[in-house]
């Protein structure tokens, strides 16, 4: 369902693209006061999780943010296993020893400047990527768009996310797909689900590398990334910063998440 | 004032104005047709030379009534680009007159650009305040993209009526959005009243015989939406000849045949029209873009059969629809209504019209590979009953009074979906609702001098039950309760009461001051989120939870002609407050979402401005200049820390020019110039680094404001020399002169270099020519 809207999207500018043209223009923005930023996630199985702490900037500003050191960054479980996480470089945080299960409920807790944000999350059950299937792509001939194939729980709302690396033939890095795929199980509880993941790089061509990411996701995590999607390219008309879990004021989310990673080759 | 004392205020002023009936009164009454085609001329007007000030205007269907002391009057008949025509009555008894009036020929009528079919001064004397009326014959000459004649994009270039921009046929009339039009087709309303996402309005101007739209005080027998009404109807067939015309352009042709059924008695009208952009496509050396389908069409259709001379029948019906397809997945949408009247003729001072009226408006998304077979269906289904009586009591008073019943049924998206397709079939409940009005109102000549229009209208809508589940939401939008109620059961009725009152002051035969007052209300709501316009946005009924939107407008105006009637000039000012507005959640999903009533936020509106207009109405120049200065203002609870903001459609500066220019008869060039203050829309104010990529931070809900937006058109029509059975006109046409890039959308991406972020702004049409060829056999 996710992607039905920039499907239609994609169609009419496809076929619109003849007029349509784009270009850099010059624009006044506002300014805003910087912003706490956090961003966390506790995968399943680890022990090693990363929070990390910036800043905004001014919209003018480099691409280099503010990192913010010196804060009191702990994680607690359901069960009461504490830990106290060390800054290991600026404004990036760890744990060493707190293993993360499925059902446990996290709770994050940051101080900093004399402010406190606190955040929680509950892992939600594993569901595995079972394989990628691939069908021809619409829009470039001689490409295919993948399908991750998984069985989706009856009965349980679960929450997806999905990170799409792409390695070119013949290439060795890695490229990150921008798009943010998310998407839920409203319209397809309990069934063997068979969303493609178009991405934006797409027109995967046979024999391109794929690494592709499964994440679950708990519902308030989910309702952040679908609302930064909606700020994308053909998103909502009225863009808004996405809907934190954090409580204190602070841009970000805190994920206790399940994490699969499948590699394959682009195949018919 | 209660409810209860305004209603009977308003009975007691009807009952005075009868007051004035004297003594061997007579009427006269009857049709006023065209000769040539047979059809009803709407506005035509009746005057009587001997009484200064006495006359009567013919009904939407071309039927007048006119109370006059009995004795030998001069009436004169006339409609304007039609040849006048002259009676000596002697007004006995009461009697029925029909006049057939007839064109002047051809030469006669290149000499004098039509623009209105308005009375040379009727924008000065009438009360109505606030309407302007289009005339499909002044389309032809006013520049459109693609060439393709416009009603909606031409009407958007009239003071207090905006443009939705490129790529939309949406409007904004006085600050309100675009789903506060009502768009009637002979009635029907119409949901989604474009194609090809806004490119194209779904009114084929050769089916129209005129287009009304109020956006001051709408009369009574209107309701339902805030903003305005856009009253258009189509032509009825001509009864007297087979006639065939058409046109051929670039990207769509179309066909219209109209004719006699019995000759005289009653007619048939066809119209068809289709776009082939896909055609195009087919030329491509890609694959996947000559598998690829884009396209509309549609046909109007309409019958009518005079049973007697007091009845008359009248069918029609739009079939419409817009097919996008890629190999996989087809998206298509489009509108149907069916409209049946019968007009009756009570008396000769009494005329009635029954309308029963059906409209729809369907989308249909359908995903095909392998072994996905998936189907996602909307359905909008209104059947709409409508009776108005018009009682023409005296010379004085006309009075209209009526009902209308709406069952809407709607079903937002559902599911269908064969075993392996990935998703489950989800069957809705449609949600089902229930209009219904009243209305009573007069047009009274007061004096010479005042006119005065003044109505009421009742509303009551019900929430229907439809044996599914209804929610009520808290202050966080989660879900507060939840109940059942069967199919049909009224949950609840929101009651309302619409006065509407309008009234002028001609204070020198060519001058005049209008004021009005109107409140109105809305109880079906459309919910987008969308820049463009999207064929999957969706319509909701009031609930529980959403309120009935309200609006009470205030507008008073200047009106002046100059030199015999050939500038028109005016200026308006309005103000309007609108209650129980809604707006939306951060981060809420309009799309396919059981529980969007949970995302929705209400608060008030305000909307205020000023408009002029200047026009030149004949000779061989014509044409006009429109500026609008206004505000257009929200206060929502939970935006913008519950502060006034500019709404997206508040448009500080909006200017129109256009001008016609008749080079010889058979040459005429024409231009536009439009420039307006670019939307308010939601810009970044800062950034940040989150999920590996920089992501924009957001401060305040519609604080920025995209570029200004303008830009010129040009067009040549050459009517080539008339043959005895045939004619034709080539129109040429150049949208968007001098290329310049308007921002459809403004989007923000990382520099080239990553070390920096820049505004990157999308525009759909940079230069645009086109030509058309349309042909008429006589």
């Amino acid at each position: 369902m996710m992607n039905i809207k920039k499907l239609i999207f994609s169609g009419i500018i496809g076929l619109f693209v003849v007029t349509s043209c784009q270009k850099v223009i010059n624009i006044d923005l506002k300014d805003s006061t910087p912003q706490y930023v956090i961003e966390g996630q506790v995968n399943k199985g680890d022990s090693v999780h990363i929070i990390s702490i910036t800043k905004s900037s001014l919209f003018s500003a480099n691409n280099t943010f503010p990192t913010v050191s010196g804060a009191i960054v702990s994680i607690t479980d359901n069960l009461g296993n504490n830990e106290v996480l060390t800054e290991f470089e600026p404004g990036k945080y760890k744990t060493a020893h707190l293993v993360a299960y499925e059902e446990r409920t996290y709770t994050l807790n940051v101080q900093v400047d004399g402010k406190t944000f606190t955040s929680s999350s509950t892992m939600p059950n594993q569901v595995n990527l079972d394989y990628i299937l691939f069908i021809p792509d619409s829009f470039n001939e001689g490409a295919y768009t993948p399908i991750p194939i998984r069985q989706d729980p009856a009965g349980i709302q679960n929450n997806y996310l999905f990170d799409l690396y792409l390695k070119r033939s013949g290439e060795t890095a890695w490229i990150r797909d921008s798009a943010l795929m998310v998407g839920d199980d409203v319209f397809s509880d309990g069934v063997t689900t068979q969303q493609p993941l178009f991405g934006q790089l797409g027109n995967f061509r046979p024999n391109d590398s794929l690494m592709i990411t499964l994440k679950c996701l708990d519902r308030s995590v989910y309702k952040y990334f679908f609302s930064l999607s909606l700020n994308g390219p053909n998103g909502s008309a009225t863009p808004a910063n996405p809907v934190s879990n954090i409580s204190g004021g602070a841009l970000g989310y805190f994920s206790a998440q399940t994490k699969q990673t499948i590699k394959v080759e682009v195949q018919p | 004032m209660s409810f209860r004392k305004i209603a009977f205020l308003f009975f007691s002023l009807s009952i005075l104005s009868f007051t004035s009936f004297s003594q061997s009164k007579y009427t006269l009454s009857g049709t006023i047709i065209d000769k040539s085609t047979g059809e009803g001329l709407i506005g035509a007007q009746v005057r009587v030379k001997d009484l200064t000030g006495v006359g009567a205007v013919t009904n939407e269907y071309g039927f007048y009534s006119i109370s006059l002391i009995g004795g030998k009057h001069t009436f004169e008949f006339s409609f304007i680009g039609y040849e006048p025509q002259t009676l000596e009555i002697d007004l006995i008894e009461n009697k029925k007159l029909n006049i057939d009036l007839l064109l002047p020929s051809k030469d006669k009528e290149l000499q004098e650009v039509v623009i209105t079919s308005k009375k040379k001064d009727e924008n000065v004397k009438t009360a109505q305040i606030g309407a302007e009326t289009l005339d499909p014959r002044q389309l032809s000459k006013v520049p459109v993209i693609f060439g393709e004649k416009d009603i909606i994009k031409t009407m958007q270039l009239t003071p207090g009526i905006k443009s939705g921009g490129d790529g939309s046929s949406g409007f904004y009339v006085r600050g309100g959005s675009s789903d506060q039009n009502l768009i009637l087709l002979d009635e029907a309303p119409v949901y989604n009243a474009s194609h090809l996402l806004g490119f194209f309005s779904t009114f084929n101007s050769d089916a129209i015989k005129t287009a009304t739209i109020y956006k001051g005080t709408q009369p009574a027998q209107y309701g339902g939406r805030l903003a305005s009404v856009l009253d258009i109807r189509m032509n009825e067939g001509n009864n007297q000849k087979f006639r065939v015309s058409g046109g051929i352009g670039l990207i769509s042709s179309k066909l219209n045949l109209e004719g006699p059924i019995q000759k005289g008695k009653s007619s048939f009208l066809i119209t068809a029209r289709r776009t082939y952009a896909d055609v195009f496509l087919k030329l491509s050396k890609k694959e996947t873009l000559k598998s690829s389908s884009l396209y509309f069409y549609d046909v109007n259709a309409k019958l009518n059969y005079r049973i007697s001379d007091k009845d008359k029948i009248y069918l029609s019906g739009y079939f419409g629809r817009d097919k996008l397809g890629v190999t996989g997945f087809g998206l298509t949408w489009g509108n149907v209504t069916g409209t049946a009247r019968w007009n009756h003729i009570i008396n000769e001072k009494m005329f009635s019209n029954t309308s029963f009226i059906v409209s729809n408006y369907i989308y249909n998304i359908g995903i095909k590979s392998n072994d996905i077979d998936i189907s996602i269906n909307s359905t909008l289904q209104d059947y709409n009953l409508k009776q108005e009586f018009q009682y023409f009591a005296n010379s004085r008073n006309k009075i209209k009074f009526g009902f209308n019943s709406i069952h809407h049924s709607i079903i937002p998206g559902q599911i269908e979906a064969s075993a392996g397709s990935g998703v489950n079939t989800i069957k809705l409940k449609p949600k089902l609702s229930w209009e219904n009005a009243v209305f009573l109102s007069n047009e009274w000549t007061a004096t010479e001098k005042i006119n005065i229009n003044y109505g009421l209208r009742g509303s009551a809508f019900s929430l229907l039950g439809n044996g599914g589940e209804f929610y009520t939401y808290d202050s966080q939008g989660l879900i507060a309760t939840t109940d059942t109620f069967s199919t049909n059961k009224i949950i609840n009725t929101y009651y309302n009461l619409e006065p509407r009152v309008s009234a002028s002051f001609v204070y020198s035969k060519t001058a005049s001051i209008k004021g009005g007052y109107s409140r109105n209300v809305q109880n079906v709501h459309l919910i987008s989120n969308s820049t463009g316009d999207n064929p999957t946005d969706i319509w909701i009924p009031s609930s529980q939870n959403i309120k009935p939107e309200i609006s009470d407008q205030a507008s008073l105006g200047w009106f002046k002609n100059f030199y015999d009637n050939k500038y028109e000039v005016s200026v308006e000012s309005y103000y309007k407050a609108m209650q129980n507005q809604i707006d939306y959640r951060d981060g809420a999903n309009t799309q396919a979402n059981n529980l969007l009533e949970g995302e929705l936020l209400y608060g008030i509106g305000r909307a205020y401005g000023l408009e002029t207009y200047i026009k030149k109405t004949s000779g061989k120049f014509t044409g006009w200049i429109s500026y609008t200065l206004s505000r257009t203002e929200k206060k929502i609870n939970g935006v913008n820390n519950d502060e006034w903001y500019a709404a997206k459609q508040d448009r500080t500066h909006d200017l129109s020019v256009v001008g016609i220019y008749d080079l010889n008869k058979r040459i005429t060039i024409s231009a536009t110039f439009v420039y307006y203050t670019g939307n308010a829309v939601t810009l970044p104010s800062g950034k940040y680094y989150m999920n590996n990529q920089v992501q924009w931070l957001y401060t305040e809900r519609n604080g920025g404001r995209m570029p200004a937006y303008h830009r010129m058109d040009l067009a040549l029509t050459w009517y080539t020399k008339p043959k005895a059975k045939y004619e034709s006109s080539w129109n040429f046409s150049i949208f968007n002169l001098y290329g310049r890039e308007n921002a459809y959308s403004i989007s923000f991406r990382e520099s080239a270099d990553g070390t920096k972020t820049e505004a990157v702004q999308t525009s759909l049409f940079k230069i645009i020519p086109s030509i058309s060829y349309n042909f008429k056999f006589l």
